[in-house]
């Protein structure tokens, strides 16, 4: 099988999946705009865009003007594919920034399957969570147009992939009938506590936090999306309340979803200046490399997880994976995965005072609470998403798609929840003869 | 009931749902449109919104639909706020996708049902794109038409239920889609497109055919072809090159062609130029004479249906697109109809049967099958009567509307909403 992979940030959801393939003896080709990294066996391909969205656009349609613009770059390297003898049977890419749009018109034989993150509803979910962005019509609108992409791949893809429940929720009814529903996979082999169960100790780049208590934050930015404000205010409370408490932030300075913050660019140094934190025991350690992120995690007391009703972040299924005591927001991206006192603690999004309660629960009934450790491990060690059971997953459902398995065959398909059509609803009875009537899929 | 009906264009395909729905005391209907002209429809409300402006020429040309579909939705939100100032709320807005009065409308009326009138879905390479030849179809064609499914997706996302007229124009709808969406045509008014009289048979009335500036005297055998635009889409130039050599065959034969010589689907002509005089010159240069050819413009109602009526046989010509109302209309009034042998066609035409089909591309064939009605009138009175009847059953007026305004109410009532 040839299979051709588009992502824009090399090598994304497809880390592992594409190598797998490569190795199984398929051709594998990888579409990106990203430069940086090599996959064995796996060839790059590079698209980018000729121009950059004009001003003259309604500020709606802006995402769908960059997401054509890719389509079209993307197009072109296809029809160079094309060119040096490169057809696929399968093309699997990430939807949203536009990569996917036209790989029906340029390999109309392919079957094309698109990997979805997000369907933006204005209310219920990221778009009217936060009281400081209040939902109005504008930006209700504004959510709607912004599907515009995802609603064409949507619409014209053969097969669609979605990791987890909540993120499914949030797409249309109709979506269901072409989607699966089946994560990326996290390497658990990997990702796993110490082998005899010991605390680690975190020595990276000259810092040694033998702290008798360490709270353990990282996600890729520092933003509110992820609640990073609200943990820095807790950290400021547990400062004053435990003198040998040390927290440690994992991360890069930036924001990657959300807005800046009222003053500057950073919430890291807007929330330094607006807290009292004793800065000897609060260290920001910048992007920390797979090794010390794990030794980090083994290290920690707690380690908090926030995140807005939005996608959740693979360090959250990372930190499980590891045996962490996570504390996690009483959200719907947290709550799919953790169920209080059971595999972790959930805490209020916007209530720091909670968040210290709970993080100082989690130092204190250390032993007592050991057990949510492994039950977290076994959470994400299991075949939703476990990479070893995933892997062999994603593969099945290409195969699936390839070979044109119907909507229910095909593998971790979600089709079956769609309800049974109208027509066994009765509908008949408001046709005429045979000329109202669902239309037959 | 409250309805709420949007559509750029006035009264369009609501012209008789509005009026019906507003007849009935327990309902009120609004009609907000662009347009500020067309006819008064009874107890019918109007209301008017108007995009705030045009698009910028230097867009990029595969968004500008999609920004023509947002700058409606916004205008249509405007106005929709004044009309829930005054207290007006629909249970159900019906809307017409395609140019984007909808797409926003949940966003004010987030209770309300909606149900999509969808006329079409662009599927590159199939159906109607890439179909004529002559018209080219290249991968920018290709790429631009995909993303204008932009403006249907917005409706379909927030939509409870879809209406297509012809099965035909459902099956172009993405299979995801078909879920909650029904067949049903806007209905022909049969009552009034009807055959002279039973006892009629002769080719021509009796006091012959005036339409226009033309008229004909009785006895003659007449050719008609009627559409709104003459032009490739709907196979005007065939159709010319079909009556250029019946003309030249048969000496009693008048060929009367109704309809705007502009083009109104595909690829536009320089200015000054038009499909009637590219074709009228083709035949003079190919000695046909015009003299029994006549292009009559477009004819208010009453002559289009005197033309109909006098028509020995008519023809319809459509590349895989949606179908006009015009062949439907002449199938009531009992026309002998030779169409073209394409998927919207052939859903109401059998060939043989209530009609005859040929070739799209071949007008010798379609020259060959209106000969072999014009010498055959027990065929042509079998096959217009067995039109009329396909009409009479599955496309009356009346009928399409109750079907129409049952649908509308099982909305309102939210019996749809689970499916």
């Amino acid at each position: 099988m040839r299979i051709l992979f588009l992502h824009d940030n090399f090598p994304g959801q497809f880390r592992d999946l594409a190598p797998a393939l490569a190795k199984a003896g398929h051709e594998v080709v990888f579409g990106t705009s990203e430069p940086n990294g090599e996959l064995p066996r796996v060839r790059k391909a590079y698209f980018g865009r000729r121009r950059e969205p004009s001003r003259q656009l309604h500020r709606y349609l802006v995402d769908l003007e960059r997401a054509v613009l890719s389509g079209q770059g993307a197009y072109r390297m296809a029809k160079r594919l094309e060119a040096e003898g490169f057809v696929p049977d399968v093309v699997y890419g990430h939807s949203g920034w536009g990569s996917t749009l036209y790989m029906k018109d340029a390999f109309p034989d392919a079957k094309l399957i698109c990997y979805f993150d997000w369907y933006y509803r204005p209310r219920g979910a990221n778009g009217d969570f936060f009281p400081q962005w209040p939902m109005n019509a504008d930006r209700g609108c504004f959510f709607r147009a912004r599907n515009a992409t995802s609603l064409l791949d949507l619409a014209h893809c053969d097969w669609g992939v979605v990791t987890t429940e909540w993120q499914l929720s949030q797409y249309p009814r109709d979506a269901l009938g072409k989607l699966s529903l089946l994560h990326d996979g996290i390497d658990t082999g990997f990702w796993r506590p110490e082998a005899d169960g010991r605390r680690a100790r975190y020595v990276h780049r000259g810092l040694d936090l033998g702290a008798p208590e360490l709270v353990t934050y990282g996600t890729r930015g520092m933003d509110p999306y992820r609640g990073f404000d609200v943990f820095l205010r807790a950290v400021e409370l547990l400062h004053r309340r435990r003198p040998q408490l040390v927290a440690a932030v994992a991360g890069d300075d930036r924001i990657p979803y959300g807005s800046k913050p009222p003053e500057g660019s950073s919430w890291k140094e807007y929330m330094l200046g607006q807290l009292d934190l004793d800065r000897s025991r609060i260290h920001f350690l910048g992007a920390v490399p797979k090794l010390a992120m794990r030794q980090l995690l083994r290290a920690g007391h707690a380690h908090v997880y926030f995140s807005a009703p939005f996608i959740p972040s693979w360090s959250l299924f990372e930190a499980m994976s590891t045996g962490a005591l996570v504390v996690g927001s009483r959200t719907a991206p947290c709550e799919e995965l953790i169920t209080d006192g059971h595999n972790g603690l959930l805490s209020d999004f916007f209530d720091h005072v909670e968040l210290a309660d709970r993080i100082e629960e989690a130092i204190e009934r250390q032993a007592e609470l050991a057990p949510l450790r492994e039950t977290a491990r076994a959470t994400i060690d299991d075949e939703r998403f476990a990479l070893r059971s995933v892997l062999a997953r994603q593969i099945r459902l290409i195969d699936d798609v390839r070979r044109g398995a119907g909507p229910t065959e095909i593998e971790a398909s979600v089709a079956d929840r769609v309800r049974a059509t109208a027509r066994d609803e009765g509908l008949a009875e408001l046709s005429g003869p045979q000329r109202v009537a669902p239309h037959p899929a | 009931m409250r309805v709420l009906f949007l559509h750029p264009n006035f009264p369009a395909q609501f012209r008789h749902l509005a009026p019906t729905l507003a007849a009935d005391p327990a309902n009120e209907v609004v009609f907000a449109t662009t347009r500020r002209d067309g006819p008064e429809l009874d107890g019918v409300v109007r209301a008017r919104y108007q995009a705030s402006r045009q698009s910028h020429p230097d867009i990029h040309p595969y968004v500008r639909t999609a920004e023509r579909a947002v700058l409606a939705g916004q205008a249509v939100l405007r106005t929709a706020d004044d009309l829930r100032r005054q207290g007006f709320r629909p249970d159900v807005v019906v809307a017409h996708s395609g140019w984007g009065p909808a797409v926003f409308v949940k966003e004010l009326f987030p209770a309300c049902r909606m149900l999509t009138y969808l006329e079409w879905w662009f599927r590159p390479g199939e159906a109607n794109l890439g179909y004529l030849p002559d018209e080219g179809f290249d991968d920018d064609d290709a790429l631009r038409n995909r993303t204008n499914n932009v403006q249907f997706l917005l409706d379909l996302a927030e939509t409870d239920w879809v209406l297509t007229p012809t099965r035909f124009q459902a099956d172009q709808v993405p299979a995801i889609f078909r879920r909650r969406l029904s067949v049903c045509h806007d209905g022909v008014d049969t009552t009034w497109f009807t055959p002279t009289s039973p006892a009629d048979g002769g080719p021509t009335p009796p006091g012959g055919l005036s339409v226009g500036s033309l008229r004909l005297p009785p006895g003659r055998e007449i050719v008609t072809f009627a559409t709104r635009c003459l032009e490739p889409y709907r196979g005007f130039p065939q159709f010319m090159r079909a009556a250029g050599e019946l003309l030249a065959r048969r000496p009693q034969l008048e060929v009367v062609v109704a309809g705007r010589d502009d083009v109104a689907y595909g690829t536009p002509l320089p200015p000054g130029d038009t499909w009637p005089e590219r074709m009228r010159r083709e035949l003079s240069e190919a000695g046909v004479d015009l003299s029994r050819l006549h292009l009559v413009g477009p004819l208010p109602y009453g002559q289009y249906r005197a033309l109909l009526r006098a028509s020995t046989v008519h023809t319809y010509l459509t590349v895989p697109f949606v179908l006009s109302w015009s062949m439907l209309e002449a199938m009531s009034t009992g026309c002998a109809i030779v169409g073209s042998d394409t998927e919207p066609v052939r859903e109401l035409i059998v060939d043989g049967h209530n009609g005859l089909l040929a070739d799209f591309f071949d007008h010798r064939a379609f020259a060959a099958r209106i000969e072999e009605l014009l010498d055959d009138p027990a065929k042509r009175a079998a096959l217009g009567a067995e039109a009329r009847r396909t009409i009479v059953n599955g496309y009356d007026l009346g009928d399409q509307l109750g079907h129409q305004i049952d649908l509308i109410g099982r909305l309102a009532r939210g019996e749809l909403d689970d499916c």
